[in-house]
């Protein structure tokens, strides 16, 4: 699954349009928007709220090994070769405030422009801008991306922003912002639909009969809390060295325990069998 | 590699990234390193740990396209060796670290457990190593290992610290470095007069192995050809048979490996044989099993012992036995170092 994280509405508008995301009211102060595969949240403007409507989003969701977090918005930009318009991935972001630097991984070849970007706590005006640490400005990427790296690793959090302005302070009209974002849709898709090929599912060791037959021979075996761990650690090992381990466990299973010493002697054997 | 359904590689090439410490650009080996690779989208940093050492990172994902970090190393430009790697004797045995992590993949190596992160630290003040080992070399003779956390043959195209090492060396009188590796980019120094003050020291393993557990390096054959290039040249050659593996049939992969080394490699030349039974620092193979579960050498039932996890001693006595017994067919026991 991918969650999104938009600071505006408008920002937000053209991901909810082209995946057809519907509108869940589960928050009253914050707006879900969802499909099977996307669930996006808008989470107005600063990193405090980027980083709160990150963390309610990811820790009210069911996260797998697949699970991708992108924050996608609009930024300023302190260059001057950059386009309005032009959708760029950051691969350095810095928090203003504390001086503190977080740095997605970039190893997706998203074929953008990549850029620096520093998170500001208020607007900033271009001439009175001193950031050594980046090109771009933002109010949301350092709480975003902090939050995020609570839920998942890092090279599965992106951000990608879309050069709204030079840092003139004016007010840009929803339209406008909505109309930016609109025209890199595709080049968003397009990224989207890479996830899942380069974020596969991690391979579970055990299938769901396996777990159960684990239980099973765990409590017939009356194992200990640490001899259940060892037991699963024998049988993950054993698993993975393609040893037939679910045969010999099958065979465990008609055993009887009915002692402590039985027990210890049933242990050993079976850590005799799967050590093989 | 993951690629969409076009056939299109959905990551970007190595090194397409060079994060570059703030204080580390106004060096030669900066410039190089950037000349190298012009199309590198450069990331400024403070620090080159602010990258390297980020928690939360995977270190096989990010082997999918490594890229390179550039920094200054401001101390330990010398480290005591370890015990898990032999000292052949010497007293004074040290290594250092010029670069952080290696472009291959073996699926046994030790560094997926101990560096957070598999990109590639290139330390560009090498100059600060040398006069460091100087010092040293007041002191007491020194018996180095510069390619150790790292295969320094396989870079030496991008940074020819081989090149350098072994130019050093040879006006050392109380130096010997050993240049592990399992490349066969023995081209790269091939120009260079041989100095007995240099073993090369070759990683062989059974072809079986190269292709299932040893990723990215090349293969046996490769690898003879390139050893059998630097004895001709007249350089110091050590074969190290290390780490053996114990496989479905391994005795049998291990015995054709040294028959077909001895078939093509004059045992008499070589300087020495290192023998070593897979062993790793048993907090960095749990690490590394908890990342990873697509490789079965690492599930052994390992026996633990002061830190170290290793076959069972009965194991390991009879791998190391059997190796003896098969490596004496060519060399004389004395050469050999279990
Ligand atoms: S060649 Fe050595 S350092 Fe490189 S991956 Fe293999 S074991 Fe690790």
């Amino acid at each position: 699954m991918i969650f999104v994280v938009a600071a505006l509405h408008c920002e937000a508008k053209p991901i909810i349009d082209k995946f057809k995301l519907k509108k869940k009211s589960v928050y009253s102060k914050l707006e879900l928007f969802e499909n099977d595969e996307i669930r996006l949240i808008v989470s107005g403007i600063g990193k405090i709220r980027s980083a709160i409507a990150t963390t309610l989003l990811l820790s009210q969701s069911k996260l797998s090994s697949d699970s991708v977090v992108v924050n996608i918005g609009c930024c300023g930009s302190a260059r001057d070769d950059m386009m309005i318009g032009e959708l760029v991935f950051i691969n350095k972001i810095t928090d203003k405030a504390n001086g503190r630097d977080y740095f997605p991984d970039p190893i997706l070849r998203h074929g953008l422009k990549e850029a620096a970007m520093v998170t500001h706590d208020v607007p900033v005006e271009k001439n009175k801008i001193d950031q050594p640490e980046g090109d771009l400005v933002d109010m949301e990427a350092s709480g975003f991306f902090q939050a995020a790296s609570m839920f998942v690793d890092h090279h599965r959090i992106y951000c990608f922003k879309i050069v709204s302005d030079f840092l003139e302070l004016s007010t840009l009209s929803k339209e406008f912002i909505s109309g930016l974002i609109e025209k890199k849709m595709e080049a968003i898709d397009h990224i989207f639909s890479m996830f899942p090929g380069l974020h596969e599912k991690e391979t579970e060791v055990f299938q769901a009969q396996e777990i159960e037959l684990l239980r099973r021979v765990g409590g017939i075996l009356k194992l200990t809390q640490s001899q259940k761990h060892q037991f699963v650690e024998l049988v993950r090992s054993a698993k993975v060295r393609n040893r037939n381990v679910m045969e010999k466990l099958s065979e465990c299973s008609a055993w009887e325990i009915k002692s402590k010493s039985e027990n210890k002697d049933a242990f050993e054997r079976i850590r005799k069998i799967l050590s093989q | 590699m993951p690629s969409n359904e076009s056939g299109k590689s959905l990551v970007n090439n190595h090194f397409s990234h060079i994060y570059i410490e703030n204080q580390a650009l106004d060096y030669a080996d900066t410039r190089r390193l950037l000349n190298r690779f012009p199309n590198a989208v450069r990331v400024f940093i403070r620090d080159y740990k602010d990258v390297f050492n980020r928690p939360h990172q995977r270190f096989q994902f990010q082997k999918r396209s490594m890229n390179l970090i550039l920094a200054l190393k401001k101390d330990n430009f010398l480290y005591s060796g370890s015990d898990q790697a032999p000292d052949f004797g010497h007293r004074h045995f040290y290594y250092n670290s010029l670069i952080m992590n290696c472009v291959y993949n073996c699926d046994y190596c030790y560094l997926q457990g101990m560096y957070p992160s598999a990109n590639v630290v290139v330390f560009v003040n090498n100059d600060d190593f040398i006069a460091e080992t100087k010092r040293q070399l007041a002191v007491h003779p020194m018996y180095l290992c510069i390619s150790y956390d790292t295969d320094l043959l396989a870079f030496e195209n991008v940074v020819p610290f081989c090149a350098r090492w072994i130019e050093f060396a040879r006006h050392q009188s109380d130096l010997k470095i050993e240049l592990r590796t399992k490349s066969s980019n023995y081209k790269a120094i091939a120009h260079l007069t041989p100095s007995c003050n240099v073993i090369l020291a070759w990683t062989v393993s059974p072809q079986e192995i190269i292709e299932k557990y040893e990723k990215e390096t090349p293969a046996l054959a490769r690898r003879l050809e390139a050893i059998g290039s630097a004895i001709e040249d007249g350089w110091n050659v050590r074969l190290c048979f290390d780490p053996v593996l114990r496989v479905d049939r391994w005795q049998s992969m291990y015995a054709a490996c040294v028959d077909q080394t001895f078939s093509s490699i004059p045992a008499d030349k070589l300087t020495d044989i290192s023998v070593g039974v897979f062993r790793m620092n048993a907090d960095y193979l749990s690490r590394i099993t908890k990342q990873r579960t697509n490789s079965d050498i690492l599930y052994y039932p390992f026996k633990k012992s002061n830190g170290t996890a290793s076959y069972s001693p009965k194991e390991r006595e009879e791998m190391s036995q059997f190796m003896l017994a098969i490596l004496e067919k060519y060399n004389a026991k004395e050469k050999i170092f279990v």
